[in-house]
């Protein structure tokens, strides 16, 4: 392979005067609709975030809105519901068999519903994104996913944990590989033996530098996902990387901290837009994106509701 | 004539192009292709948005036709948008003028919290401790109780001679008032909510009259009457609550440092119940004609051996300074008649310290 020049598509824009007053506007109709604004903030808050994420100068797009939001909030809080229903039905009939069936039946459901979130969150999340008219998408199999997630839970618990970083690195796996941007295609080359020895690494020295050593592990964290990640164009693969580097993290996050603390959490929006630009800024492409041969492949898809659970359960999806 | 970049949704391809508005139509012509002609009405237009001087407009069917405009041309096209449009016309207007509208939001916003929190706050605590059933309040005391009595040594015949005492007392008989003798080393007496009061038995040797063993029920059953335990419980709740809710998924170390500020805020209301259950407990002192001198005795007490706490401390006690509080009783017993000795309570009070040597 030639060497290749790796060259910065990807820029944040956000404004820190505009990100606090929506997340003002954000919080103050949360409050006095005791909750309901809940849908609309997340889509305007999305929005801001996507719309001043650039790639060769052109914005991202989130298409979503607070009314499909809000609907998939109220089928998922009515999953909820129902199954905390069942659970409290069988508790209540004090038969201990009915008991036991109950219990069973959360747990599983429970279980489920976190790839179930995953899948949908996804769907919505990528379908509802567009660059320059061309949609995102995902084509991954809930049934299979399920299967896959089960498997992989299993083998996490009877190995103690051990296990949780190939079971990782397994999902994202799937998930990139079924995730489209018109015709390009993306896969994720990511080994669990490399995440695991990130992770022990990580535990080792932290524990050593008493913490300390969080930022670079933080790091070696994020360059595992980026630099793990290909895009495939027409058969040929574009590589990323990041430049980011455990100081830059360590200086970040501490200054983070500080304007968080002394505007007493009203800075949160200049901390999240200094984030955004680090790593946004820090992602390298080896190659561009044919614009031409970028061609319009994915279906609409409105459905909001795994993109609600993954909210309740506090599953982040960038 | 504004210009901008036309994508036809179905590759990712950008086409310069000049956009002409007029009343509901919008007319692109595309530079490159000898000015071909589009045109939309501006009623099928999907969405669109600006973000920092870029706007992008979306049309039509899926897969949206897309239109992204920079610099000033995207304003100009915005306000062309935006025009019957009073939503995005707000949005247009936080894009003008976005630092003046963000520093009044968050004054707004700052404003509002601090009068809920200092104003609306504790009146909700206030009202919903009213909310609050009488049967739940003594059952929640009583479950207190049974803890303390259980990590505690009670004294029974003490217990038995107090309990003498207090039924000989006039009392406003919102609750039955029942008190528990403990031996302890520690000057302290307290009331749950719902009518159960514990005396140590120190505060009692230091004490020389029944007087002020009267003062010191006197206060502890004004707390039970005005419900203070309750009230305490269902204000901090809402208080912690409020900076929870604001500020918990912020950062842990923001709202840890509210909490501890909130904590001096509840210290203070603490200070208010005090002087509320002295002033009280005075009046429950003239009702059965008992010397207020006994309260001030009983509070001289108090600072005695609080002389060994650090002056640092005190700033920390829930309770006021008590020479404030000496002052304050002071000043109202001055204008007081002279009291005849109630023989009965004297004989309970004899027995009961008796109990204790």
């Amino acid at each position: 392979m030639e060497n290749t020049q790796f060259k910065k598509l990807l820029k944040f824009n956000g404004d820190h005067a505009q990100l606090i007053g929506l997340r003002i506007m954000n919080n103050i109709l949360t409050v006095i609709s005791l909750g309901f604004y809940y849908p609309w903030a997340k889509t305007a808050y999305l929005k801001y975030i996507y719309g001043e994420t650039e790639f060769m100068e052109s914005r991202f797009t989130f298409h979503g809105t607070g009314k499909e939001v809000f609907v998939g909030f109220l089928k998922a809080m009515g999953l909820i519901l129902a199954l905390y229903a069942i659970l409290f039905a069988c508790i209540f009939s004090q038969s201990i068999a009915a008991i036991l069936i109950g219990v069973l039946i959360f747990v599983v459901a429970m279980l489920m519903i976190v790839p179930v979130a995953i899948h949908g969150s996804n769907r919505y999340r990528l379908s509802r994104t567009s660059w320059r008219g061309i949609h995102f998408g995902y084509r991954g199999n809930l049934n299979e996913f399920i299967k896959l997630y089960l498997v992989e839970t299993l083998l996490t618990m009877v190995t103690f944990g051990i296990y949780a970083s190939w079971m990782q690195t397994k999902i994202i796996s799937y998930i990139r590989s079924n995730t489209r941007f018109g015709n390009v295609e993306f896969r994720f080359d990511g080994r669990g033996v490399d995440l695991f020895l990130i992770k022990l690494k990580g535990i080792l020295l932290m524990m050593v530098t008493f913490g300390i050593y969080s930022f670079w592990y933080f790091k070696n964290i994020v360059a595992f996902h980026i630099d793990n990640t290909k895009v495939i164009q027409n058969g040929k693969e574009i590589n990323l990387r990041t430049t980011l580097s455990g100081g830059q993290i360590f200086a970040m996050l501490i200054t983070n901290y500080l304007i968080v603390i002394f505007t007493l959490g009203i800075g949160t929006g200049i901390a999240i837009n200094r984030i955004m630009r680090e790593f946004l800024g820090s992602i390298e492409f080896d190659n561009e994106i044919d614009t031409t041969t970028l061609v319009q492949t994915e279906e609409e898809y409105k459905n909001a509701m795994g993109d609600d659970l993954a909210g309740f359960l506090d599953i982040s999806i960038i | 004539m504004e210009l901008c970049s036309y994508f036809d949704g179905k590759t990712a391809q950008a086409h310069e192009c000049k956009v002409h508005f007029s009343h509901d139509t919008i007319h692109l012509y595309l530079i490159n292709q000898n000015n071909k002609l589009i045109i939309w009405g501006k009623d099928s237009i999907v969405d669109y948005n600006m973000n920092g001087d870029v706007l992008i407009v979306k049309y039509g069917d899926f897969p949206h036709q897309t239109l992204e405009f920079k610099g000033s041309g995207a304003t100009t096209a915005f306000n062309e948008l935006a025009q019957n449009n009073i939503e995005k016309q707000t949005q247009g207007l936080l894009l003008n003028n976005k630092a003046t509208i963000a520093i009044a939001l968050s004054v707004a916003f700052v404003a509002i919290c601090f009068l809920s929190y200092f104003v609306l706050l504790p009146w909700i605590g206030e009202k919903s401790s009213a909310l609050i059933p009488k049967d739940v309040e003594v059952s929640l005391g009583n479950s207190i109780a049974e803890t303390v009595t259980q990590s505690n040594t009670k004294n029974d015949s003490a217990t038995y001679y107090a309990n003498q005492f207090v039924s000989k007392l006039k009392l406003p008989n919102t609750y039955n008032i029942t008190v528990t003798v403990i031996e302890s080393e520690e000057i302290n007496a307290f009331a749950l909510p719902g009518g159960k009061i514990f005396v140590y038995s120190s505060i009692i040797k230091g004490m020389n009259s029944y007087q002020e063993f009267a003062a010191l029920l006197g206060h502890e059953i004004s707390h039970v009457t005005y419900q203070h335990s309750l009230k305490s419980i269902c204000r901090s709740a809402a208080s912690s609550f409020f900076i929870a809710f604001l500020f918990g998924d912020v950062s842990g170390i923001t709202s840890g440092i509210l909490q501890q500020a909130d904590k001096f805020k509840q210290l203070n209301y603490s200070r208010e119940l005090e002087t509320q259950a002295d002033d009280e407990g005075y009046q429950v002192m003239l009702n059965n004609h008992i010397s207020p001198k006994g309260m001030i005795d009983l509070l001289t007490l108090l600072q005695k051996e609080s002389k060994d706490v650090p002056g640092m401390m005190k700033y920390f006690s829930t309770h006021p300074e008590t020479q404030e509080r000496i002052d304050n009783i002071k000043s109202k017993a001055e204008s007081q008649k002279v009291f005849n000795e109630n023989e009965e309570l004297k004989q309970l009070f004899v027995k009961l310290k008796s109990e204790l040597d």
